[in-house]
């Protein structure tokens, strides 16, 4: 009864318009953010969070001064659900109101879906290569990978999130033990130049030795990326084998033997694997005449699927993105003077819903606007 | 040499996750991928939203083993854009070139060791000689020398006609499998614009046996004039609207900056002439503007509109009406021609030696006339 009372409470119309003025009010804010902040952090800080937080200048400490995107959201639906079960009468006349109110719920249902389930990640090729995964921008992980069978490597992904919390990693498959020495979120490397030899190296083993490594303060604009680095000492029987440096800002991984096995150390942005090739066959820029104003961007790919005795190519260009198996692949950039092809690649599987409940709100609005003329031509005759 | 990635910059990479939605557990028994499992979605409700976020945690999966992407170039296809060139001695064997190598072998030996040579041209000075040489006493694990004692261990040698450096440098401790001390020749041949180094290393014997072959090897290097690429054009004779004919003699040049299209002649003296078809949104200014923009380029000062008036001619194509300018001072002179279509100001314009413009005179008002707009039937 007392939880009834509250959820009656939360069904309130002004709960809803509260909610709707905030909102408008948290859109209006985060926007302005963005011109410091970039759009990737004001999204964290704004809108996929319970709380707009205040940091007090030179405190370290922050207190939450607005609500943020999640709180507003589940509110709103909250009362939307309440309202739709306890308020809205459940009449043939309410139909158009009942539509709504089950649209909006989709709608915002729709959104935490997308939040949670929606993966986005790139494909860089070149011009000829071929590639079974997409990368993460943002996200790096700690890969040691296996490489002393001739079949394949067998590659144990440690997350970066799990590389700040933990100092010791331990798991069935490494044959040794994992020590986090040092975490950078975002550093800097260099050349450790014959001249600077008080400077200590990044490590005592691998490409670190001839490293220096300094931390920089973590960005959050759209246009820059923190660049990790990790310090990691490999032990196994009480006897350490020595540090190694490990950045996605290094060329190759590095090689590590123990106990007779090989394997390959290295910090990468986070792979995902898809069950498919994919090899870049050309990659086409077209300008206006006498111009350097793009016209056209089109990759040409050749995909082998295996298991779906697949073999064709596609043409990716601008606003003809290729869907295949749950993902779609945009053209999104090029480099390397047109000769590498960047795909963005988005796995959003409640992608259908914003249409769904547009479609539903649309004939909602139609019922409700049919019902008030019916009632209104029945006054008139 | 390390190489630091240079990492380009990205868009928003997508939120972060709530859920494990991707448990990724990927097996191969053959080249392709299998997955095992997938989604594994663990909750979902509103009790959710409030136990905040739950990342993934270390997980293990096999794909395919990776095979290295060499981009495709060949020594060939380098060699086709530098000006070096060389004999290879016919025992090294060529590999693909991958970093900053424009010239890769390697070199077997009877122990099983196995030498690589390097040819990397560098712009500039690449950091001098003192550097590069402590950078290869670092890959030797000896110790960085000063400036002053360089010139014990540097010798000079004549490559390819330039002034060059040669080192040679031994590890003092046993640095390959900890069992045999490494060694490397190396010499550095500055030129005008860059310089390259040419590098043999390995473990002592095999570049001891391969230092006679090294050195007839430098021996074949040879710089030839560097020629800049030529872009094949494609001949445009119709751009945005307009048609034309192209004078024979005239040939296209590639196009840039705020050209639509670019000719060059050239005389028996090999003289250049220049002409250019520019095109412009909205009036581009006035014509008087431009007229006396032109004027200033050749030293004369500006007309007044009547003058403008007196000084330019008419001339009527099928549908439009385009008017020319003539200016001259002393040796150079321009024709130039100013026409309106679709909503564009587009300018015609020849520049050069006078003795040469006045005998394209009629060339250039052909090359008026044969224009043909797309609007007018």
């Amino acid at each position: 009864m007392y939880l009834k009372k509250i959820l009656l409470r939360l069904s309130s119309l002004k709960i809803a318009i509260t909610c709707l003025a905030l909102s408008m009010v948290l859109i209006f804010w985060g926007t302005l953010a963005q011109v410091n902040l970039g759009i990737y952090a004001v999204q964290l800080q704004y809108f996929e969070s319970f709380f707009v937080y205040w940091r007090p200048f030179g405190a370290n400490w922050m207190i939450p001064i607005f609500p943020g995107g999640y709180l507003i959201g589940s509110v709103l639906l909250i009362n939307l659900v309440t309202s739709l079960i306890w308020i809205v009468q459940w009449r043939w006349k309410k139909t158009g109101i009942i539509l709504i109110h089950i649209g909006f719920i989709i709608l915002l249902a729709g959104e935490f879906l997308t939040d949670f389930f929606a993966v986005e990640s790139y494909m860089r090729l070149d011009e000829g290569e071929t590639k079974n995964h997409s990368e993460s921008s943002r996200k790096t992980e700690l890969v040691i990978i296996d490489i002393t069978d001739p079949a394949y490597d067998e590659v144990i992904s440690i997350p970066e999130s799990v590389l700040y919390r933990k100092q010791i990693i331990e798991h069935a498959k490494l044959p040794f033990l994992l020590k986090i020495k040092k975490f950078y979120p975002n550093s800097r490397l260099k050349m450790r130049l014959p001249a600077e030899k008080e400077l200590p190296p990044a490590s005592t083993q691998g490409i670190g030795k001839d490293l220096v490594v300094a931390q920089v303060p973590m960005t959050a604009k759209t246009d820059e990326r923190n660049l990790p680095a990790v310090r990691i000492e490999i032990s196994g029987n009480n006897q350490t084998q020595g540090t190694w440096l490990v950045s996605n800002q290094l060329d190759a991984p590095q090689r590590v033997t123990y106990q007779n096995r090989s394997y390959q150390i290295a910090l990468r942005q986070v792979r995902y694997y898809k069950p498919y090739r994919m090899q870049l066959l050309d990659f086409t820029h077209d300008r206006y005449a006498g111009t350097d104003i793009p016209k056209n961007f089109s990759s040409r790919i050749h995909l082998s699927h295996p298991a779906r005795n697949e073999d064709r190519d596609v043409l990716i260009y601008m606003n003809h993105p290729l869907r295949y198996e749950g993902e779609t692949y945009y053209q999104a950039s090029f480099d390397n003077d047109d000769t590498t092809s960047i795909l963005q690649v988005v796995r959003n599987p409640s992608w259908l819903l914003p249409y769904i409940s547009s479609g539903i709100i649309g004939i909602g609005m139609l019922f409700q606007f049919m019902i008030h003329l019916m009632v209104f031509l029945k006054r008139r005759i | 040499m390390i190489k630091i990635k240079m990492l380009e910059t990205k868009r928003k990479q997508k939120r972060f996750h709530f859920l494990n939605i991707h448990t990724l557990n990927v097996f191969s028994t053959t080249a392709d991928l299998r997955r095992i499992s997938t989604s594994n979605i663990r909750i979902f409700g509103l009790a959710l939203f409030l136990l905040g976020c739950q990342d993934r945690d270390v997980h293990v999966y096999r794909v395919p083993k990776e095979q290295p992407f060499l981009p495709l170039t060949s020594t060939h296809d380098v060699l086709k854009e530098s000006n070096i060139r060389w004999v290879p001695p016919e025992h090294w064997i060529e590999q693909p070139l991958v970093g900053l190598r424009q010239g890769s072998f390697r070199v077997q030996g009877t122990s099983g060791y196995e030498g690589d040579v390097s040819i990397i041209g560098l712009k500039g000075d690449a950091g001098g000689v003192l550097a590069n040489v402590n950078l290869w006493r670092q890959q030797l694990h000896l110790s960085p020398i000063a400036k002053s004692n360089l010139p014990a261990i540097i010798s000079g040698i004549n490559v390819g006609g330039e002034e060059s450096v040669m080192v040679d440098l031994t590890s003092e401790k046993n640095i390959i499998k900890e069992t045999h001390q490494g060694r490397i020749m190396a010499s550095i041949i500055p030129q005008s614009d860059m310089t390259w180094f040419i590098k043999i290393a390995g473990e002592t014997k095999l570049v001891e046996k391969e230092k006679s072959t090294y050195l007839s090897f430098l021996k074949t290097i040879s710089f030839s004039e560097k020629t800049e690429p030529r872009i094949p054009q494609k001949e445009p004779t119709h751009i945005d609207g307009i048609q034309w004919t192209l004078p024979e003699m005239w040939e296209a040049q590639p196009v840039s900056g705020m050209r639509m299209a670019s000719f060059t002649v050239q005389d028996i003296k090999k003289e250049v002439l220049d002409i250019s078809v520019v095109s412009l949104p909205g009036s581009a200014g006035s014509t008087l503007a431009n007229v006396n923009r032109w004027r200033g380029q050749i030293g004369l000062g500006p007309f007044d509109r009547d003058t403008l008036e007196k000084e330019s001619k008419i001339l009527d194509l099928p549908g439009k009406q385009i008017m020319m300018v003539d200016i001259l001072n002393e040796d150079r002179q321009i024709l130039a021609a100013i026409l309106h279509h679709q909503g564009k100001t587009w300018f015609f314009k020849m520049t050069g030696h006078q003795t040469f413009v006045s005998p394209q005179n009629s060339t250039f008002i052909d090359f008026l006339k044969s224009l043909r707009f797309s609007d007018v039937p």
